[in-house]
């Protein structure tokens, strides 16, 4: 790793830094591979794990008899992780999508650290109109649920 | 190879040293060639940095490696050299010009330094630091070492969820019998959320938190992460990427460490942290407290937006719940 410095257009001055050696690829473990291993591990929970069993009952749907935005999530991932894509829309069709890219995306990352290609780089454009439609995306998936149960 | 660019901290490949854009910002750059690394500078001496406020070099001085741009709403820098404009003829920078906005010279936290410094004493002035001086820790931290600050996060609330169980634990049986005696007295729905509270402190689930208490606490802090970067995404207010809002997060996490104090810990601990956080992500991410709060806030909004539409659809359905939990009380002769 090294540093240099250069005059900047506005005439200050700025250093860069050499992360990765010359002719180098992104091998490294970084955020991109523990987002990939938690979408994993969410796998190997709802494959494994008796996860719907847990002693807990969403305080909406017990108090009010609504389900929350996120109610059905576990069950979709369950579902999902034991093949039956039905159950999994019908508990939470965001929950399905969720999981599915979750486990899509730890696959393709797996692949691309053994291909060893480099992280492509979304725009910050496009990762403004994800986090906007994921915001829709949930809004729309409650009123979805309350359609169906509420 | 890859690159950091110093000005918006953003990473790129490049095949060749020597002057370039940075694909992000523009910003010209020049990428030394490693074999004249050993001209230069050495780096700071490592312990003591941290005493004292950040004070920026002299107004047109060249900032260190590693130096980052000023925070908005800075003092504008000076229009013209102490001293006055330069008589004609003379050297001196030319008419209009202005010298670079002073830059913060940032530092490694002290834990990052945990090698030379030492693991606990690193970790107890860190901790320190993040608790007492989030905005001028934050403000000058490192963002590139992100790994210290996640195990800096990790450390501390593994160590709170760890002595939270163990109190749950210790308390339960008396809790216990408490919840079995009021969901007796419940409606059905409302009898589970009891019981579900109830099994949750088992030995069981206390052993099963004791284990899984760093992966959580390491899921929660990427989780976190992601979450307020997306929202700082749409607020744009990421001028230095999403390593420095992992830095943020990864640091203010440790004050759930707060945990260990008995019954007060965790609400204590959860409030410094949201302080913490939005403090911290202004400075971190030069954006300013406003646009941090906005972010730290935006989710538990859209939250609440969904729990006011479920109060507001389903407020006949409580007003009948508590009607028939009214009723059941008072067939069995007892008053809520």
């Amino acid at each position: 790793m090294t540093a240099g410095s250069d005059t900047a257009p506005s005439g200050g001055v700025l250093a860069t830094t050499v992360l990765g050696p010359p002719g180098g690829v992104a091998r490294a473990f970084g955020h991109a591979e523990v987002y990939a291993l938690i979408a994993a591990l969410s796998f190997v929970a709802a494959r494994f794990l008796p996860v719907l069993s847990l002693p807990y009952t969403c305080p909406s749907r017990s108090l009010l008899g609504l389900p929350c935005a996120t109610c059905g999530m576990t069950h979709a991932f369950v579902a999902l992780a034991h093949g039956d894509l039905g159950a999994a829309l019908a508990a939470s069709p965001l929950g399905a999508l969720l999981a599915a890219g979750a486990w899509v995306y730890a696959l393709a990352d797996a692949a691309r650290l053994v291909a060893g290609r480099p992280l492509p780089r979304l725009s910050d454009r496009l990762w403004r109109a994800a986090a906007l439609a994921g915001a829709a995306a949930l809004l729309a998936n409650w009123a979805w649920l309350l359609a169906q149960r509420g | 190879m890859i690159a950091r660019c110093a000005r918006c901290q953003g990473t790129f490949t490049t095949d060749r040293f020597g002057a370039q854009s940075c694909p992000h910002c523009g910003t010209t750059l020049d990428l030394a060639d490693p074999g004249a690394a050993a001209a230069q500078p050495p780096p700071p001496p490592a312990g003591g940095q941290w005493a004292g406020p950040a004070t920026p070099p002299a107004p047109g001085a060249p900032p260190a490696a590693g130096a980052v741009p000023p925070l908005p709403g800075a003092p504008p820098p000076h229009a013209l050299p102490p001293g006055g404009p330069p008589p004609a003829g003379s050297w001196g920078p030319p008419p209009g010009w202005t010298p670079p906005p002073p830059s913060i010279q940032e530092l490694p936290a002290p834990f990052a330094e945990r090698s030379t410094r030492g693991f606990f004493p690193s970790l107890v002035e860190t901790a320190k630091l993040v608790a007492t001086q989030p905005a001028d820790f934050f403000r000058r931290v490192r963002v590139d070492q992100a790994g210290s600050a996640v195990l800096f996060g990790v450390l501390l609330a593994s160590l709170g969820t760890i002595a939270g169980a163990v109190y749950g634990w210790l308390g339960s049986s008396a809790s216990l019998s408490a919840m079995e005696e009021m969901a007796a007295g419940l409606p059905e729905p409302q009898a589970r959320i009891f019981r579900g509270l109830g099994g949750m402190m088992s030995g069981a689930f206390t052993v099963g938190q004791l284990v899984t208490a760093p992966l959580f606490a390491l899921i929660g802090i990427y989780l976190s992460a992601a979450l307020l970067h997306l929202v700082l995404l749409v607020l744009r207010a990421t001028p230095r990427r999403f390593d420095a809002t992992l830095t943020t997060v990864g640091y203010a996490y440790g004050l759930f460490g707060l945990g260990v104090l008995p019954l007060c810990g965790g609400p204590v601990a959860l409030v410094w942290y949201l302080a913490v956080v939005i403090i911290g992500l202004g400075e971190a991410q030069r954006c300013g407290a406003g646009k941090a709060a906005v972010a730290v806030f935006a989710p538990v909004l859209l939250a609440c937006v969904c729990c006011c539409g479920a109060v507001g659809l389903g407020g006949a359905g409580a007003v009948q719940a508590l009607k028939e939990l009214a009723d059941t009380a008072k067939d069995q002769g007892t008053s809520l």
